[in-house]
């Protein structure tokens, strides 16, 4: 699963890499495409008439499962869309800190859950997993525990199993549930020229996102139990 | 019940803001479905094609009513594969958070971060000519005259940044952002000379050959918006103004209505 993955996404799924090329680059003028239709029971006329999807199925069925993975990721490296739809929310980090030392002050905190001195930021446990540095921007990878949430297969919609390449193996039978375990992933970049930290701002809680801007905010200011800097206010 | 949480340090953007950061990621302004004041230049070229869809929403609703821009659109070369190369949607909402139409790759986010950054360090000197204007413009003229005078005062700048840094009037944003970054620049160096400080200026650098507009403008919003100007401070004003158009060269890569404000910030320390 990619789910929320930004600074830190490193390849892409088949299923990604077809989702990001457009249906337009599927013509004989492009020559992965005419290239390929030797493998195919397809004539290059045909395929200029067959859509995305048709084209997609057709090779799907003709080609061996490796050749197919090979020609949508030439595809998507030549045409495909790479990046991702993003859901940022920026702060401004205080002007008069020195950052040069941030990382080392943020590793002394990676792995395990964030304790001392957090306990009065943090409402549930936190996790800062990896710490990455691009240049001189400092990447920050969170987790919150994991939460078991149930789910029920229908008749209509079965729950479906797949492999790593996202095809279907199986399928959960009707009346059947799974327990699935999840946990919200966060990541943050640190712009320490710019004194700015953009945290991700999908599908997670203002109350979390909050929280992660206030610890990395109490590493800044002094790596200390301190939260003096900052200012009391109300929950809403 | 409280807890400790810290200042409110979301990033807010206001409309000349966002239209600078577009500016800076060279974003054409032609997609969106609002009306976008601007003085004295085609407005046709800013309302451009109306998507009716987008206007029902009530983001969009908000940002009218507000005044602000809050879509931004700009267009990502791929210099190495052309085939990638797409527009991009960017909005951003009022609390700070931004979201994007489509796939951004990190790098592509750390240009919009390096653009947001420049634009808030040099928010102050943002404000539109045609809100400058509207500071004083009651004081002075008889209401029909008022149209007659900010189009001649947006004419001048607009010629001025033309004449001096061949700025095309047809790039309307790229023109418009000029203007306004001149006009501020020429208030911070008002602001500068009641400070106290000595008005250095070389007498030859006072422009003879500008459009009389500009020194309106000037005198004009600092007799009714400011106290205390010493004598010479027009001069002062438009002569540093006229040495920091010399100062900068438009040629140059990289070069932007910023690089002006960047330029004044190191000689004048606005």
């Amino acid at each position: 699963m990619t789910e929320n993955q930004f600074f830190f996404r490193e390849d892409y799924t088949l299923e990604e890499m077809e989702s990001r090329i457009r249906a337009g680059e599927f013509t004989i003028d492009n020559a992965p495409v005419y290239e390929i239709l030797d493998d195919t029971q397809l004539t290059p006329d045909e395929a200029e008439d067959a859509g995305k999807e048709e084209i997609l199925n057709i090779l799907g069925d003709d080609l061996s499962s490796e050749d197919y993975y090979d020609f949508i990721e030439e595809m998507f490296e030549k045409y495909g869309h790479e990046g991702d739809r993003f859901n940022q929310q920026l702060f401004k980090l205080p002007p008069n800190h020195d950052l040069n030392n941030l990382r080392d002050s943020l590793e002394r905190f990676e792995g395990g859950p964030l304790g001392q001195p957090f306990d009065s930021i943090l409402s549930q446990p936190l996790y800062l997993n990896e710490i990455k540095e691009e240049g001189s921007k400092i990447d920050l990878r969170f987790n919150t525990s994991v939460d078991m949430e149930e789910y029920e297969s229908e008749e209509e919609i079965p729950i479906q199993v797949i492999d790593e390449e996202g095809n279907r193996v199986d399928e959960i039978s009707e009346d059947n549930a799974v327990r699935i375990p999840t946990r919200s992933r966060i990541e943050a970049r640190i712009y320490p020229n710019q004194k700015m930290i953009s945290i991700s701002n999908s599908e997670i809680p203002v109350r979390l996102q909050k929280e992660i801007f206030t610890v990395v905010l109490s590493i800044i200011t002094d790596s200390s139990t301190d939260t003096e800097d900052l200012i009391e206010v109300d929950d809403e | 019940m409280s807890s400790k949480m810290p200042p409110n340090l979301s990033l807010n953007l206001e409309g000349m803001e966002l239209l600078t950061i577009q500016y800076m990621l060279d974003g054409k302004n032609t997609e969106y479905g609002y009306k976008f004041k601007l003085l004295g230049l085609d407005k046709a070229s800013f309302s451009g094609s109306r998507d009716e869809d987008m206007l029902d929403t009530s983001l969009v609703q908000t940002a009218e009513e507000a005044g602000d821009l809050r879509k931004v659109k700009f267009y990502i070369h791929h210099v190495e594969s052309p085939e990638k190369s797409r527009a991009v949607k960017l909005n951003f909402y009022e609390d700070g958070h931004i979201t994007s139409g489509s796939e951004i790759t990190p790098e592509e986010f750390d240009k919009i971060v390096e653009a947001i950054s420049a634009t808030k360090t040099y928010s102050r000197y943002l404000n539109s000519l045609d809100d400058l204007i509207d500071d004083y413009i009651t004081e002075i003229n008889l209401k029909g005259e008022r149209e007659k005078y900010r189009n001649r005062v947006s004419h001048a700048f607009e010629e001025l940044s033309s004449n001096e840094l061949n700025v095309s009037s047809d790039h309307v944003v790229d023109s418009y952002i000029h203007s306004m970054v001149l006009a501020n620049i020429g208030i911070g160096l008002y602001k500068k000379s009641i400070s106290g400080s000595d008005l250095d200026y070389d007498p030859s650098m006072v422009p003879t050959d500008w459009n009389p507009y500009i020194s309106k403008f000037f005198e004009n919003y600092a007799q009714y918006q400011m106290e205390g100007i010493p004598e010479e401070a027009h001069n002062f004003v438009v002569s540093n103004i006229n040495k920091l158009l010399d100062a900068v060269d438009p040629t140059e890569e990289g070069y932007s209505a910023i690089t002006l404000l960047e330029e004044a910030q190191q000689q004048y320390d606005l």
